[in-house]
């Protein structure tokens, strides 16, 4: 049975999760990495770029742009989950826009999946402790912090939230629904039941764990 | 955070009319690229809790909890707030971690 995190006297965070819970945890995380991953094309085939013409040039100076230019090569995000990660900075002006994707989509993008790994492995590294404590340092808490962030959002852009009080309106159609305790559906698709049952449990999570991590600020 | 902007330097007395015309084609030119400042904005989205928002001002900007409060709050109510001022390149780099913060956030020019 989970309990939210408490600040330690140490300086460190402690909260309690069963091994389903951790499952569950790491599991999706693994996914939304696997998702951005895919949806950026950020593991592009070498094949691919070697069909690039200019990259097989006599012409050096041909040669080196080509170069430059596949690295330059930023996917714009396709997925509506991933283009929220991956907001436009100029809504009004798409040439600011495409200049700042092209500069920070790609650090942006591998600080999220090094965060998100950073929380798979922490939850991994405690899958022995007999009373299920998770304690975590600032560094890890930071991580944790944001990787709740950014799965909540994959999770609500599956579930169609779109507004204020989407969420709200869902747990009380829930509420009135027979409770579906199954993961999956017959076709292997999350159910609906299930990603709001994560979403509350992970905001629960990251709430408690804010609050933690603000009784250390001044 | 607004930064204070940089102060006009005053022609000196001792200056031709000349000069004086080229110190000032100069200093309009530097005020043009150098004053320009840019807007962070914060926009309001119904995923991310309110505490959160305001965990993000206060490590990131190092705003005070009040600050921090009062921002989150006008996110919330007016749909967007103003988090900072910048020149440029430090607004750019702003945008960026509210985005590694997973918040929506834009740039823009400053106002006059």
């Amino acid at each position: 049975m989970a309990h939210s995190f408490v600040p330690r006297l140490d300086g460190r965070y402690m909260c309690r999760l069963d091994q389903d819970e951790r499952n569950v945890f790491a599991q999706v995380s693994t996914e939304v990495v696997q998702l951005i991953r895919w949806d950026l094309r950020m593991d592009a085939d070498d094949d691919s770029q070697a069909a690039r013409p200019g990259l097989a040039s006599d012409d050096p100076l041909a040669r080196l742009e080509a170069e430059h230019a596949a690295d330059q090569q930023v996917s714009a995000p396709r997925d509506g989950a991933v283009r929220r990660l991956f907001p436009s900075a100029f809504p009004d002006d798409d040439r600011a826009a495409d200049e700042f994707r092209r500069f920070s989509q790609t650090s942006l993008a591998e600080g999220m999946i090094e965060t998100l790994n950073t929380v798979i492995a922490a939850l991994g590294a405690h899958e022995l402790s007999p009373d299920e404590e998770l304690v975590l340092d600032a560094e890890q808490a930071d991580h944790f912090v944001r990787a709740i962030t950014t799965i909540r959002l994959v999770l609500a852009d599956r579930m169609g939230l779109k507004n204020d009080g989407d969420f709200e309106a869902l747990q009380l159609l829930r509420s009135n629904q027979i409770d579906v305790t199954e993961k999956e559906d017959e076709d292997g698709v999350a159910s609906l039941d299930f990603l709001a049952s994560l979403y509350e449990f992970l905001s629960w999570l990251q709430e408690s764990l804010v609050r933690a991590m603000s009784a250390g600020l001044r | 955070m607004v930064e204070a902007s940089p102060e006009r330097r005053r022609t000196a007395p001792a200056l031709s009319d000349a000069d004086r015309g080229l110190e000032q084609e100069r200093d309009t030119a530097a005020i043009a690229v150098q004053d320009r400042l840019w807007n962070t904005v914060v926009w309001n989205d119904p995923i991310n809790l309110q505490s959160y928002v305001v965990h993000v001002l206060r490590t990131h900007f190092g705003y005070d909890r009040q600050k921090a409060e009062r921002l989150m709050l006008q996110v919330h109510h007016e749909g967007r707030a103003i988090v900072s001022t910048d020149p440029r390149e430090s607004a750019e780099g702003h945008v960026q971690a509210m985005h590694a913060f997973g918040l929506n956030a834009t740039l823009e020019q400053q106002e006059g």
